[in-house]
């Protein structure tokens, strides 16, 4: 543990000087300011309770999206993974989604909707898609001769449904949660950036770029990839937390008596 | 009582069953027989419902157990829990006393990716034992159930199960000649 630790404190110290070797040539705080100058700046935020209250809104609205499109997307493999129709009915709209541009979506929304809401549906909207489709995938991929077994064995639907499938597409959830959080995290602030919403992260950056103030920028910035790494992991943490506490108490099954 | 009546199945081109009839009388020990895809398994899924058949008719007024090849253990769950997932919250003691007669009480909490090929088909027969006895199961199907099992052991399960099935219908398939002295009737494919 202690070596893992080591070896990672190691990698970041090369980075964080490479980064100040990159602000000394360059030369201009302006245009590239130093780690130091960033950790100074972020010092400043974070004793201010406004860097709290802003941290707080933007992180509930994209991962309020999240939670969302998790949830969607969870039932939505679901449905299409047991009904044919349905899985044709839905294909062209997550094609839609998947292949339209997010920053179409973010004006669509400020038409339709609100700005406010924006970052938390397109954070909805890049998980959704891959949540789906991994969890429909999962579904299609079950072990055939254990829902053999489940049908010779008696087992009731529902037994089917907790016993084999729904421990079956935990592996492909949380490949899907790793694959899309990350993105689901930047396309929300993305959105921020665009459409400022009073108290946001994105509109930090969007007035640290307008003022020309590098430095804020970038305190934002590793604010966003620090706030995407925790997230990543929680939710890996809570989901994989869920499955395993989920799956350890479905003892036994709701047998049914056949002929 | 249990009859097959004219059965015929094919799988693409390969006839399995032309026009097969079988009656197995209540209480019987049957002993299935014959070379590799000759069929074996195949008789028993038909009689047990897994296999649609193509032709013909099986009358079955008998409440029936299976006991599959492969172990078909849920990977998720360990030993005791594969067993449980198959019964009724009342029936879980016999979980716990199948799992003991094959000789694996004390692999109760392993998972299946813990348990040797033998192991893991000893837990397979526990789950079928148990829930024959839960069931009230009066034909019992099993498919080549010790085929993993050294000789000694494999001795031991099916004095298990011979122990197990007095009173019910049997129906073995098997390639061990050992097998073949308990039974009263021989099918051979």
């Amino acid at each position: 543990m202690m070596k893992k630790i080591l070896k990672y404190s190691l990698i970041t110290l090369v980075w964080i000087g490479l980064w100040q070797l990159i602000a000394m040539a360059v030369g201009h705080e302006l245009l590239f300011p130093t780690p130091w100058a960033v950790a100074v700046r972020l010092g400043e935020l974070m004793i201010t309770l406004d860097f709290y209250r802003t941290v707080a809104l933007s992180l509930l609205r994209i991962v309020a999206g999240i939670a969302a499109g998790v949830l969607i997307g969870i039932l939505g493999g679901i449905l299409t993974a047991f009904s044919k129709l349905a899985r044709d009915f839905f294909a062209p709209a997550l094609a839609v989604i998947k292949s339209t541009p997010v920053v179409s979506f973010i004006f669509l929304i400020v038409l339709w909707i609100s700005r406010d809401v924006a970052p938390l549906i397109i954070a909805a909207m890049i998980v959704t898609p891959v949540v789906w489709e991994n969890v429909e995938t999962g579904f299609l991929n079950t072990d055939k001769a254990l829902l053999e077994m489940a049908q010779a064995y008696g087992m009731s639907r529902s037994a089917r449904f907790f016993n084999v499938y729904l421990p079956s597409i935990v592996s492909y959830l949380l490949a899907s949660l790793r694959a899309s959080l990350g993105l689901a995290w930047k396309a929300g602030i993305a959105a921020e950036v665009l459409l400022v919403p009073v108290i946001s992260i994105g509109k930090m950056i969007s007035d640290a770029k307008f003022y020309f103030e590098t430095v804020d920028l970038f305190a934002w910035t590793v604010v966003v990839v620090v706030l995407s790494v925790i997230i990543e992991k929680l939710m890996v943490v809570l989901f994989s937390a869920l499955a395993k506490k989920g799956l350890s108490t479905l003892k036994g099954g709701e047998r049914v008596d056949r002929a | 009582m249990t009859e097959l009546k004219n059965i015929q199945k094919s799988f693409g081109e390969n006839a399995v069953f032309k026009d097969f009839s079988l009656k197995l009388t209540e209480g019987s020990k049957n002993i299935v027989k014959g070379a590799s895809g000759c069929g074996k398994t195949t008789l028993l899924r038909i009689i047990s419902g897994l296999e649609a058949i193509d032709g013909g008719e099986v009358i079955r007024d008998e409440k029936l157990a299976y006991m599959f090849q492969e172990p078909r253990l849920l990977p998720w769950k360990n030993s005791l829990d594969n067993i449980r997932a198959v019964l009724k919250k009342e029936d879980f003691a016999l979980a716990d006393k199948y799992l003991s007669a094959v000789g694996l009480a004390d692999a109760e909490k392993k998972f299946p990716h813990e348990l040797s090929g033998g192991m893991a088909q000893r837990v397979a027969f526990a789950r079928f034992l148990a829930f024959a006895e839960a069931t009230d199961a009066d034909l019992l199907l099993l498919d080549e159930p010790f085929s993993a099992l050294d000789k000694e052991t494999a001795a031991k399960m099916l004095e298990l199960l011979i122990e197990f099935s007095v009173g019910k219908t049997l129906v073995l398939v098997t390639h061990d000649e050992s097998d073949i002295a308990f039974a009263d009737n021989v099918i051979e494919l």
